[in-house]
């Protein structure tokens, strides 16, 4: 079954069959998701002529559903031709993408449980250029999957003085698999807070829905109940405010899991590649080419289990406006060595020179983040006559000051003949490694305080985004500009 | 291949602050000033149609304050465009193009030849009228590093388009 003839995709290809099913489901979560308020009110308010009538128009969006789907399947196809790569689509409305095989520039699988369960992976492969669009397959066999990544790459890749070093002979070497201990100390240490947000959100969003599902009576009720109890016994919001830690702690905890089940992290001839996840696998590899810069962080309980989560920022198409992030959440020292060595090869030769921003860094910062919103708070709590918060603000303006000032001393920039080097954070510490040849160019910014105090920002743009060197005394960013666009242009 | 790595002087490098700037074509101002003009004319007229039947009892107190704000506005926007204007300039060097552009906030961008990507020249109404065109430089860092030169003639823009193009295809 299986052609190992590259020509095959010269020729008009069709996705897996599965691939109809999957954009079925599509349709149907999507129909779920905007009409779910309105099938509780079904569920719970039957009425006999509006149920007949709503039925009716289920059974019409089922069957539109399933011929959209089955249309959608045998009209789309993909090809290469004349070095691009086609895809076609559409039905009621054809459209054709097609993209140039030399602006690839990722190729990247994922996995849901139904791929699996069909041995179907879908294709998502990511482009540069200022005319970039993201191009995706839904649903197709793994292997033939595999089968197409390596002969885009081939295509794609033209014979460099690198590439002819290591033919083939460089074999994937795994860096890092995740292990349960591993997966609970990343689970443990990832943002909870951002969890209870969503918990949050997720109880806000589902009372709306039932306000509007419910009519008011019911909800007004519940609100009056509830609320009552609230009041007098505040016992109860202790309660909840516990379970949400908990349950948040616990969903984090899972869904890290979940998501980094049995990761594979590993080195292969053309740069990087990331594989994880326990129901959707997702997969990712980077071509060292398109790694813009690398950054990895770490904050207290990281630095304390010894662990870094680790960034390789990608190029991306910006009229996708999507940057294409690798992400290995545990990683070790040993393994951040080795992304350093083939990022930045020649690390280790240079001496590197340290620079810092200006004071006027921190009194910024500490005007901005410190002093003015005490001063906003303060004055909100004279207008609404509540002083219980000042006790806070007179903790908060001292805190502020210590940490701000922490920040500013423990930002470096460090530079070397290849690359730029940033270390900040005080909290969370990040270090971001970038080359220069990397850097698509520079621009050196001042506002009008800046303008007063002769400093400035400096902006160093790659394709993935850009790095800020802020508040530079101007006798010392003027240099640096210099000094990077001689490195940038040589 | 030999890890070479000579020491570079810092005073010998190539410096920005040497270059001399070319400066935009005079009628950009006008172009600019015509634009302003337009725009806040528009604003106002939607202001002075829309508002009097909201505030209907005190309209004219309103019609005042929006005539004194706009003027104000207007001419502050006039200040701050001819302020703009003798700032902004442009650069062409051996190897890169640079750009100075804004007044409160100010602002100058370096985009080597090596990294652009393609050159565009637009024109919009106003200043076909002129005779002067935008130069668009692209390069793969997205909006923030693309340039945008706006009031060259166009002859000139054409020669330098041709000129970069030329320069980037060399570089890269």
């Amino acid at each position: 079954m299986r052609e190992p003839e590259e020509s095959v995709y010269f020729r008009p290809n069709r996705q897996s069959p599965v691939a109809i099913l999957l954009i079925l489901l599509r349709l149907f979560r999507f129909l779920f998701r905007q009409f779910w308020p309105v099938f509780l009110v079904f569920i719970f308010r039957p009425k006999r002529a509006t149920l007949y009538g709503m039925i009716w128009i289920g059974v019409v969006l089922a069957l539109f559903s399933a011929v959209n789907s089955i249309l959608s399947y045998f009209y789309s196809v993909f090809y290469i031709s004349e070095g691009e790569l086609i895809l076609e689509s559409g039905w009621l409305r054809r459209s054709r993408l097609s993209v140039p095989l030399d602006r690839i520039q990722t190729i990247s699988f994922q996995q849901t449980f139904i791929h699996r369960l069909f041995n179907t992976v879908s294709v998502e492969i990511d482009t540069a250029g200022s005319k970039g669009s993201e191009f995706s397959l839904t649903a197709i066999e793994q292997t033939r999957a595999h089968e197409l990544r390596e002969f885009l790459l081939d295509q794609r890749i033209e014979p460099s003085p690198e590439a002819i070093e290591d033919p083939e002979s460089f074999k994937e070497k795994v860096l890092l698999q995740l292990h349960i201990p591993d997966l609970l100390k990343i689970g443990v240490s990832q943002n909870h807070l951002r969890t209870a947000g969503i918990l949050i959100a997720i109880a806000l969003g589902f009372l709306d829905n039932l306000e509007s599902a419910f009519g008011d009576t019911v909800y007004k009720e519940m609100e009056k109940t509830l609320g009552g109890y609230l009041e007098t016994m505040w016992w109860l919001s202790l309660a909840l405010v516990v379970t949400l830690v908990f349950l948040s702690f616990l969903g984090t905890l899972v869904l890290s899991v979940i998501r980094n089940y049995d990761l594979r992290f590993s080195q292969t001839a053309q740069g990087f590649h990331v594989i994880a996840g326990l129901f959707a696998k997702r997969e990712q590899s980077a071509n060292l080419k398109k790694i813009q810069f690398i950054r990895w962080s770490a904050h207290p309980i990281q630095r304390w289990l010894g662990m870094f989560s680790l960034q390789m920022y990608q190029a991306a198409g910006y009229a996708i406006n999507k940057k294409k992030t690798i992400q290995v959440p545990g990683c070790y020292w040993p393994q951040l060595e080795v992304v350093q060595d083939v990022y930045f090869p020649k690390i280790r030769e240079s001496e590197w020179e340290w620079h810092g921003p200006s004071p006027h860094f921190f009194s910024r910062r500490f005007l901005f983040r410190g002093l003015l919103p005490a001063i906003i708070v303060s004055g909100l709590a004279l207008l609404t006559r509540d002083y219980h918060v000042i006790p806070l603000l007179i903790l908060w303006i001292p805190a502020a000051f210590f940490w701000q000032r922490k920040v500013y001393r423990t930002f470096f920039i460090g530079l070397h003949p290849e690359g730029l080097q940033l270390q900040e954070g005080f909290f969370t510490r990040n270090t971001t490694h970038l080359l220069w040849k990397k850097i698509q160019g520079v621009s050196l910014k001042q506002s009008p305080y800046q303008q007063r105090h002769q400093i400035a920002n400096l902006l160093l743009h790659t394709a993935s985004g850009d790095i800020t060197l802020p508040y530079l005394p101007l006798k010392k960013a003027k240099p640096i500009r210099d000094f990077v666009l001689f490195q940038v242009e040589k | 291949m030999i890890f070479e790595n000579r020491q570079i002087p810092v005073n010998e490098l190539p410096q920005v602050e040497d270059v001399d700037f070319h400066p935009l074509a005079p009628a950009a101002l006008k172009v600019r000033y015509m634009a302003n003009a337009i725009l806040w004319g528009t604003f106002f007229l939607m202001c002075l149609t829309i508002l009097p039947p909201v505030f209907s009892s005190w309209w004219w107190l309103w019609m005042l304050i929006i005539l004194v704000l706009g003027s104000t506005l207007v001419f502050f926007f006039r200040w701050l465009i001819r302020k703009r204007f003798e700032v902004e300039g442009f650069a062409l060097r051996q190897r890169d193009v640079i750009h100075k552009y804004g007044y409160l906030w100010r602002g100058q961008t370096v985009v080597p030849f090596s990294r652009v990507q393609h050159v565009e020249i637009t024109q919009g109404p106003i200043a076909k009228r002129f005779g002067l065109g935008t130069i668009r430089i692209f390069t793969a860092g997205g909006s923030s590093s693309d340039l945008n030169i706006s009031g060259i003639e166009m002859e000139e823009a054409h020669r330098i388009k041709s000129f970069i193009v030329q320069k980037a295809e060399k570089d890269a």
